[in-house]
């Protein structure tokens, strides 16, 4: 009986813990375009919003999108018309299709940059001053070979410095990205924009790796620490 | 409503939570709290506001936006800071961080603060909060609601976007601050004859370039402008800064998006801000609408008002819904509000779905602005009971017996009746 207490308490202490240890990580149904609501929708507030509101009518996302508009939210119209056919199909009022279509396209790092990374880090990797740090020219890409995908997986928030520019801003986990995804999109931004030379140093990230650390989820001060170690090295 | 289903326990979390039970029974494996620390990954309310109740049903983490369940709100006459809903418009992570406490402003950031009053005068002045706090503070003792509180009864009809509110998107509070109108004429501004409005802003960014700031504003001719005071106290104490420290418009009987958090700049205006956060949304058709057919794009100035005032409202508070009671003797509880502007005058009650009524004893020694405590004993068989609550002020404004009435698209200001279902055993 003691024992078993004491077991209680412990469990309890962890899910504490763990409490402390995540994001919101709201999950959406999965279907073509649910990635780029991850990408476009959670600069200004989670995906709870997004998830709260199935079952509205066609006519009634199609207004959401435009007070989105009317709020800061930039997108093409065919980024749009992507979104919006996603919205109505998998959060309208009829239950959305069985299965998602397989997606037969290959997976490139380049359209996964732009469908999930353009929107804050810049359609060149450029970022925005005080708010999103930049990508390309970027060091903390390889001080260690593991980093942005541990970034990709788990998210990063707090304040940090980014050649000699302070942001204290929060990203969101990417996690919903395939293993496939996640490795091609990192390949690609430690070769785009004049990173090249470093990257000739470094390995490929394997989708094997991103699986690896799928299972071990950081919390945010977790990722500060990884962060902080490897600018110390 | 299965439609928050997504991100309790999705697939992912499963395989989370059973790896920390599996881990947790086999406690000799537990490697350090790491592979454990992978459960819940929805964070609570004193995760996302320091000083929160993490029983506080949490409706948008980034945004710190969470309710108070009925059965804490309906504990205290004043509302404490712990259990107080939130409702914030940014998220309360990077710039905004600073506002994701309920602890008040710090010394050196009240001396710093400053307010700036502009607009169609021709000497804008700069008003101190420090010195705000020296002058002459008056009490408001007022409800504090949400203009969405109560939309998820409106999904019984059609979906509408917005957090899924119950009743807990409200408070009742204790302000102390300084009289606006008076103060205004202090300042001798000398405003142009054209000024209609008063426009607010406060500290709080958006989060991405060019984004709608949360800018709003009120008549000044409206009967509560008179009352409205520049708080600086909320309930007794400086106000916690996530309610809006070190200095927070409030206009007693208004929506909360009208009483501006962190107020940095008073303009007096001819116009209303054109602001997106004024003009598309917390607005109210001036008709009956219909879902899909009329949607928020089709607001207009024209065809809708901004959530000014509160509709009257009344909501039971003993019994709770589904609880059961002891048969007999049975006191039925609640409170009761509306704008303020006339004195609310009746509650009644039904325990036959509206055939017939019974007036409520009604409390009001708190003032026109605050919660009407109601009660009402009744003799009860046992067996499965329904009570309907409905208030009516001087003006004869009441409830509709049938809340849907009033279906919107934004789902603001719900009125309706309240119908609570429990048992007598
Ligand atoms: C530039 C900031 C911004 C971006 C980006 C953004 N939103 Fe919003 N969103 C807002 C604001 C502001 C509100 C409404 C104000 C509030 O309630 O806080 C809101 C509210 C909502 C709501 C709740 C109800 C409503 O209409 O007020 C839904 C649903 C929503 N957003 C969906 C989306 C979707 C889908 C996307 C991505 C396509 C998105 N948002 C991207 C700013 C944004
Ligand atoms: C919603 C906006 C947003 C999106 C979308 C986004 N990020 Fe980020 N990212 C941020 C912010 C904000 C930070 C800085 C967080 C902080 O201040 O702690 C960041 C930081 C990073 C960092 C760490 C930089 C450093 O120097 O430590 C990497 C790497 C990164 N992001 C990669 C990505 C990749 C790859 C994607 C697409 C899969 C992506 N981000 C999508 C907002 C975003």
């Amino acid at each position: 009986m003691e024992r078993r207490s004491s077991l209680h308490l412990f469990v309890a202490a962890l899910l504490f813990f763990a409490g402390s240890a995540r994001g919101a990580g709201i999950q959406i149904p999965e279907g073509p375009g649910s990635n780029l609501v991850y990408a476009k929708c959670q600069t200004c507030h989670d995906l709870q919003y997004v998830a709260d509101a199935k079952g509205l009518l066609p006519a009634q996302w199609k207004a959401v999108l435009a007070s989105m508009n009317d709020y800061g939210l930039e997108i093409s119209d065919q980024e749009k018309s992507t979104i919006l056919n996603y919205l109505t199909t998998y959060l309208g009022p009829n239950p959305p299709p069985a299965k998602p279509e397989a997606q037969a396209a290959s997976i490139d790092g380049k359209t996964v940059f732009q469908q999930s990374c353009a929107t804050c880090h810049g359609a060149d990797g450029q970022g925005q001053p005080g708010y999103f740090p930049p990508l390309a020219g970027n060091p903390d890409l390889f001080k260690d070979s593991l980093f942005p995908v541990l970034v990709v997986l788990n998210g990063i928030s707090g304040p940090i410095t980014v050649e000699g520019k302070s942001y204290n801003g929060s990203m969101p986990a990417f996690d919903h990205l395939s293993n496939t995804e996640i490795a091609a999109v990192i390949n690609f931004i430690r070769d785009g924009w004049g990173n090249g030379s470093k990257a000739s140093q470094m390995k490929p990230v394997a989708p094997e790796l991103v699986a690896q650390q799928r299972n071990h989820a950081l919390s945010p001060s977790e990722m500060h620490a990884r962060r902080e170690n490897m600018e110390s090295k | 409503m299965d439609s928050r289903d997504y991100g309790h326990l999705n697939r992912r979390t499963f395989l989370q939570v059973a790896g920390t039970a599996g881990a947790a029974a086999g406690l000799a494996s537990a490697p350090g709290g790491r592979a454990l620390a992978q459960a819940a990954e929805k964070p609570n309310a004193a995760e996302i506001i320091q000083g929160k109740s993490p029983e506080m049903i949490v409706y948008n983490a980034k945004l710190g936006v969470m309710g108070t369940p009925l059965n804490m709100l309906r504990e205290h006459r004043f509302t404490p800071a712990e259990i107080l809903y939130n409702r914030t418009h940014f998220p309360v992570d990077g710039v905004n961080k600073w506002v994701a406490t309920t602890a008040p402003a710090d010394r050196e950031t009240v001396q710093n603060w400053t307010i700036l009053v502009s607009g169609l005068v021709q000497r804008p002045k700069t008003l101190k909060v420090a010195d705000l706090e020296q002058m002459d503070l008056v009490k408001r003792i007022s409800v504090m609601q949400c203009a969405g509180n109560g939309r998820s009864y409106y999904w019984a009809k059609a979906k509408t976007p917005g957090s899924g509110w119950e009743h807990g998107g409200m408070g009742n509070l204790s302000w102390e601050g300084v009289l606006l109108k008076p103060l205004l004429k202090s300042l001798d501004l000398s405003p142009s004859d054209s000024v209609k409005f008063l426009t607010t802003n406060g500290k709080d960014v958006p989060p991405v370039k060019g984004g709608a700031d949360m800018i709003k504003s009120v008549h000044l001719a409206f009967p509560q402008l008179d009352d409205a005071i520049l708080a600086v106290r909320m309930n007794g104490k400086p106000i916690p800064t996530i309610h809006g420290g070190p200095v927070r418009l409030i206009i007693p009987g208004y929506y909360g998006n009208m009483c501006v958090k962190w107020v940095t700049d008073l303009m007096l205006m001819d116009e209303p801000t054109p602001s997106a956060i004024m003009q598309k949304t917390y607005r109210m058709p001036l008709m009956q609408v219909e879902p899909g057919k009329f949607t928020t794009q089709n607001l207009t100035r024209e065809n809708s008002d901004p959530t000014y005032g509160f509709r009257i409202m009344s909501v039971v508070f003993a019994p709770l819904r589904g609880q059961t009671v002891k048969a007999g003797e049975v006191e039925l509880k609640g409170v009761a509000w509306n704008d303020g502007v006339v004195p609310l005058t009746q509650v009644r009650i039904s325990l036959d779905q509206g055939k017939s009524w019974q007036e409520a004893e009604v409390d009001n020694s708190d003032g026109p602005y605050a919660w009407y405590h109601w009660q009402k004993s009744v003799k009860l068989d046992p067996g499965d009971h329904e009570v309907w609550v409905c208030a009516t002020d001087a003006w004869g404004r009441s409830q509709p017996l049938d809340g849907l009435t009033t279906w919107n698209p934004g789902g603001w200001s719900w009125h309706g009746v309240d119908r609570v279902g429990f048992k007598a055993a």
